[in-house]
């Protein structure tokens, strides 16, 4: 039974993928009902599901996936042309499919009248009734796309020599070949080298043989049934290549020159013979009139389905809990650590017999930590084919016409970064949906196409990833914004702000413009959470608007959470790390600094007042100053401040390690990491600083200096 | 089968309509040698092709050799759908009948 759950379980992560690919596919069907292609791979993972479901006893979802795949199949075959209805219908099978799967984890069952009536509108779409009852193609009995663990897929080359008389004996060898691409992926190459001119022959003798790569579940037995009429007559040859060392996952793709060695079709000598005049080996081969060009054709179709099939058991071999992810990383953060630690000792002692050797391993380790970090890159598309769905559903409802436009998808991000994104993004675009693009006649009105458009796009820059959400909207309403802060007291009465400040109050928690609470936003919970997510993060928002033109919103999020590039500062005893992404210059606080503005706590950088927040004030350190001090200007958020350190010491790869649960309410912060000298530097968390510098300070100077204190015992 | 054979500037052309299968590829044999003994290249209208079996594509690869050992050669024009897929059953290319250095 364990057994049989696990493959139940393998079932269901396939099959969402398939849901997934059914979303993605049939949304850009609707964006080019043309697109053959897709057409076809929307038919083929239907079917697939269909097949599969049936497999596993899921018989709701495979009666369900037959509907539709009869529709598909006629759509495929011209018979009928794609509509809204159709795009609509497959978006809910793809949804209650979705449920039937996990309406045993979930509880939410799959609401049956919604199926009968999805069922009973497909049936609507097809012309004539009776295509429904017959199936358009046989449930398989093993899908080959569907990997599943127990039934071991091989690929087998199947030679077949025809006879003369095949032809006379009633059989149509189209037929036989239709059979063996039901078992699986299939190459068909068929050979006319040996076809006589017409004057000299009967036409009605078969002089054709055929090379068959397949790759198949069903076993050698399932083949051999397929020739069972014709194997007293006709040479048949089946052999398992996948078993060769041409299949192996590790070795490099297979080369032209094997194959055809290994098929015997050439001799090793002819290889080695042409090998040596350096040229395109099949070019060469049938030039020299060795082989025949179709038997080359035939090794190349085997080549790639070969190559196809390595790149296949490597994808497959990727799924790994995270959690061992998670140790792996870990680990690596300790060996990181240790290394600097052993290249700092190598330093100190000067002793070149041992720094040659350090230096190798410190090359090693770099290298190792950029693999092991990239392991838990995945490519944001995913995410991003989501927010496809979420805007043509909102935007059907709002009676809006907006396009979604996605640039970047392929930009990789840390995996825990891109699941904990989600949520924030969706509410973005959510936002952009409902109160940024307006109405197509009031957008007509204002000038613009009455398509808005929403442009999803993820790019790298340095150590960050920049996700932007741009509508051509009509913009944020600044002064709506004041005046809302105003009255809800977020803002003295009096006060001017600049536009930037203006813009980031709508971040504030509580703080919506909305006039009327609609189903898809405006509830006055939301940027502020998705401010704090973005923060937890370790990321910034940033937002630019035009009144009238629209809306951009910068999401800047670092690319991994484990290791960051940081900033290493001395003051007092200890050492602080502080995030260089944030940082902005590091400035030396001469007395001249000061003699611009009157007060202490502010400096001039290039004209503009920058206020100054000392870290010893903030920690509690009392231990005497040193004569001259440094600051460490950062941006956070929409703020600039001086960081007053005693001195700065240098860059700093920073494994982050987090603190235990007693210091969770340490608001300064956001880590630890164990230093080359096995000493422990703490992370600042700047947005946590100047909450603290703002708010009651001999409060939070006391619990800071006891999480301290408690840190580095 | 129904086979028209028609000729302009020494280029021949052949226009085949109906099924092209086993059945009647016997029968067809003679109408194609005796354009094909004249030389020179053949154009093959195949648009109006109904079905097709591998004896019927064999036919036109038994056509297509005794063209080339006259030094012509068989160039498809035009094609029906399910002469296309019928072609792509039997696992052949369709560049076959493109041109006819397109094999290689």
């Amino acid at each position: 039974m364990d057994g049989n759950d696990k493959h139940l379980e393998t079932f269901r992560q396939e099959a969402d993928e398939l849901l997934g690919e059914i979303e993605t596919v049939i949304l850009l069907i609707e964006e080019n009902p043309e697109d053959d292609d897709a057409i076809n791979r929307l038919f083929r993972s239907v079917h697939t599901l269909k097949g599969s479901g049936g497999m596993f006893g899921l018989t709701d979802i495979a009666n369900f996936s037959h509907g539709l795949e009869s529709v598909l199949d006629k759509v495929r075959s011209k018979k009928l042309a794609i509509s809204r209805e159709l795009i609509d219908l497959t978006l809910a099978y793809r949804d209650q499919v979705g449920l039937m799967l996990h309406a045993g984890e979930s509880g939410v069952a799959p609401d049956a009248a919604r199926v009968e009536e999805i069922v009973t509108r497909l049936r609507a779409l097809s012309p004539s009734s009776e295509t429904m009852s017959d199936a358009p193609s046989p449930i398989p009995s093993a899908p080959a796309a569907l990997s599943l663990p127990h039934g071991s897929v091989v690929t087998y080359r199947v030679r077949f020599n025809s006879h003369p008389s095949l032809f006379v004996t009633g059989t149509e060898p189209a037929l036989l070949l239709d059979e063996l691409r039901s078992l699986g992926e299939c190459a068909v190459v068929a050979h006319f080298d040996d076809v006589p001119a017409l004057e000299d022959t009967d036409p009605e003798t078969c002089h054709l043989n055929w090379d068959i790569v397949l790759t198949t579940a069903s076993g050698l037995d399932a083949i051999r049934d397929v020739f069972v009429f014709v194997e007293d007559i006709c040479k048949i040859d089946i052999e398992d290549i996948s078993s060769d060392a041409i299949l192996d996952p590790d070795a490099p793709q297979p080369r032209l020159g094997d194959i055809l060695v290994h098929r015997g079709d050439v001799a090793p000598a002819d290889l080695h013979d042409q090998l040596n005049r350096q040229s395109r080996l099949g070019e060469l081969l049938v030039e020299s009139g060795r082989i025949s060009s179709t038997k080359v054709i035939s090794a190349l179709s085997e080549q790639q389905t070969v190559a196809r099939q390595q790149l296949a058991t490597k994808n497959d071999s990727v799924r790994v809990p995270s959690d061992k992810l998670d140790a792996l990383i870990n680990l690596l953060g300790e060996l990181v650590t240790n290394q600097a630690r052993l290249s700092q000792i190598a330093r100190n002692t000067g002793d070149m017999v041992l720094a040659v050797p350090v230096e190798e391993a410190d090359r090693l380790t770099d290298e190792l930590r950029d693999i092991v970090l990239n392991i838990r890159m995945m490519p944001i598309g995913t995410t991003f084919s989501r927010f496809k769905r979420l805007v043509r559903d909102l935007s059907g409802e709002l009676d809006k016409q907006i396009e979604l436009v996605t640039e970047g998808a392929e930009t990789e991000l840390d995996k825990t970064v891109i699941d904990r994104l989600a949520d924030p993004l969706v509410h973005l675009i959510r936002n952009s949906i409902d109160h940024g693009v307006e109405h197509p006649d009031e957008r007509i009105a204002a000038g613009k196409p009455a398509k808005g458009t929403i442009k999803l796009t993820a790019v790298h820059k340095g150590a960050s990833v920049v996700i932007s959400i741009i509508d051509d909207g009509k913009g944020l309403d600044k002064v709506a914004i004041l005046k809302k802060a105003k009255e809800k007291g977020l803002v003295p009465p009096d006060v001017n702000l600049s536009d930037k400040e203006i813009l980031a109050l709508i971040f504030l928690p509580g703080f919506s413009t909305a006039t009327k609470v609609t189903d898809v936003s405006g509830r006055g919970v939301g940027m502020d959470v998705v401010k704090r997510e973005i923060d937890s993060l370790r990321g910034s928002i940033d937002i630019q608007s035009e009144t009238g033109t629209g809306t951009r919103i910068d999401l800047a999020l670092p690319l991994t959470l484990a290791i960051i590039e940081g900033l290493l500062v001395h003051v007092g005893e200890d050492r602080y790390v502080i995030p260089l992404s944030a940082i902005e210059e590091c400035l030396e606080l001469t007395a001249d600094r000061f003699a611009t503005t009157s007060a202490r706590n502010m400096i001039q950088v290039r004209g503009t007042p920058v206020p100054l927040v000392r870290l010893r004030d903030i920690f509690g350190l009392t231990d005497p100053r040193p004569p001259l001090e440094q600051a460490v200007v950062v941006d956070v958020g929409q703020l600039r401040v001086g960081l007053v350190v005693d001195q700065v010491i240098g860059n700093h790869q920073t494994v982050i390690k987090s603190l235990g649960k007693l210091y969770r309410k340490a608001d300064c912060i956001s880590g630890a990491t164990i230093m080359g000298d096995g000493n422990v530097a703490l992370i600042l968390d700047l947005a946590g600083i100047i909450r603290n510098a703002k708010s009651d300070e001999a409060s939070a100077i006391i619990r800071n200096t006891e999480a301290r204190r408690s840190a580095l015992v | 089968m129904k086979i028209t054979a028609s000729q302009t500037d020494g280029v021949s052309s052949i226009k085949i309509e109906g099924d092209l299968v086993i059945g009647g590829v016997a029968e067809a044999k003679p109408e194609l040698v005796a354009v094909l003994a004249q030389g020179g290249d053949v154009f093959l209208d195949l648009s109006e092709v109904g079905g097709c079996d591998t004896a019927g594509i064999q036919l036109l690869l038994m056509a297509r050799i005794s063209a080339k050992s006259r030094g012509g050669k068989i160039s498809v024009i035009a094609q029906s759908p399910s002469f296309r897929t019928a072609l792509e059953r039997v696992g052949i290319s369709a560049r076959c009948f493109e041109d006819e250095e397109g094999t290689h």
